[in-house]
């Protein structure tokens, strides 16, 4: 388990320092993730207990961006005067943001690869 | 023995009692909204902020206060964010099967939200700079913030509203799919992971894994894409 965390800390360390060094947009743990990713795929060995740690970090994952959901009652009053057009805009682009990306994966995706066993929704 | 207001007062300073109280919110949230039935409205990000933000609100503690106890469940959110590398190597073949889905949904989507957004903006009246501060809200918050600067928005409630956005579709996502009558997890994932990044790809890992596999993929490539094709839809449509 204590590799498993140091190993995962290791990546993140690493994705910071070159995010920083380079000023690159991308968050540290985003960059960490795809150098995780490149280690994986190339076969390399990992710490067995990753694993074991991923099926409860993936259902308590919500709860670690509550407390940067919190920080929005510093900032109230600057959103307060155009609450009701950033709810419309907000709410119809999400949606048809949403909408036009599910379409067009499931289309093409129909075409090219059906899903299939776990990849369906059991109706 | 001291009275229980002091004590208060102590245990308040303590990092202890915010770390506990998040999780004990967000532990009872979660009880209820599977109860409900997964009810939309009870969203437990929301809705445990929501709890908490009104209690310190109510007793006038500052969010900083807050923070310093809190910042220890953020913490985890960088080692949680390498991790998703795990599930994508799991199931890599089949995310390369539908790599040309991934692409042009992915370009629909980031198209689809920014032209929307300033089409929207402009009918209702949005200033300008209010316009670009909510173009890139798709993006993960950091990435959103550095497209808002580029394009001359502003950064600060740009992040707010790349919040408020993943809070609203991981809410309504899945009454939304349902109704489409959607059943293939891929694409619902990636939907929700390229339009709600971080929360939405959370929010699709508590429903089903291959979900929230293709929600990561779909945060990170959202991220990358954003930054390099809203700047330009900006400029054109402005």
């Amino acid at each position: 388990m204590l590799n498993a965390i140091c190993f995962l800390f290791g990546f993140q360390l690493f994705g910071t320092a070159l995010s920083h060094y380079f000023s690159l947009p991308v968050p540290g743990p985003v960059i960490g993730l795809i150098f995780f990713l490149i280690w994986l795929i190339a076969g390399w060995s990992r710490p067995k207990a990753l694993d074991t740690l991923l099926p409860p970090f993936m259902q308590f994952l919500p709860l670690l961006f509550v407390p940067a959901v919190v920080g929005i009652i510093d900032h109230l009053d600057k959103i307060k005067p155009f609450a009701g057009e950033l709810v419309v805009v907000i709410g119809i682009s999400t949606v048809l943001g949403l909408v036009s990306c599910v379409l067009v994966f499931g289309y093409v995706a129909s075409k090219t690869a059906p899903a299939k066993g776990e990849e369906r929704r059991g109706s | 023995m001291k009275n229980l207001g002091d004590t208060f007062v102590y245990l308040e300073q303590l990092p202890l009692v915010w770390l506990f109280l998040t999780m004990l919110v967000y532990i009872c949230v979660s009880h209820l909204h599977v109860r409900a039935g997964r009810n939309a409205l009870l969203n437990p990000v929301a809705l445990s902020a929501g709890i908490i933000g009104v209690f310190l609100v109510l007793s006038d503690i500052s969010y900083a206060r807050y923070f310093e106890g809190a910042q220890f469940i953020h913490f985890l959110l960088g080692p949680a964010i390498v991790l998703l590398a795990l599930p994508i190597s799991i199931h890599f073949k089949s995310i390369w099967n539908v790599r040309l889905a991934i692409l042009c949904s992915l370009i629909a989507c980031i198209v689809v939200s920014v032209v929307s957004v300033i089409v929207l903006g402009k009918v209702l009246g949005l200033e300008e700079k209010m316009i670009a501060t909510l173009a890139p809200k798709n993006a993960t918050a950091p990435i959103a913030m550095g497209i808002s600067e580029e394009i001359g928005g502003f950064t600060s409630i740009t992040a707010i509203m790349t919040v408020i956005t993943a809070i609203f579709g991981a809410a309504i996502v899945s009454p939304l799919f349902n109704a489409l009558k959607l059943q293939d997890w891929r694409a619902r994932g990636f939907a929700l992971g390229a339009s709600c990044h971080g929360i939405g790809t959370a929010h699709a890992f508590t429903v089903n894994e291959v979900a929230g596999t293709y929600a990561t993929i779909g945060m990170a490539l959202s991220g990358v894409v954003s930054a390099l094709i809203i700047p330009i839809i900006y400029g054109l449509l402005i």
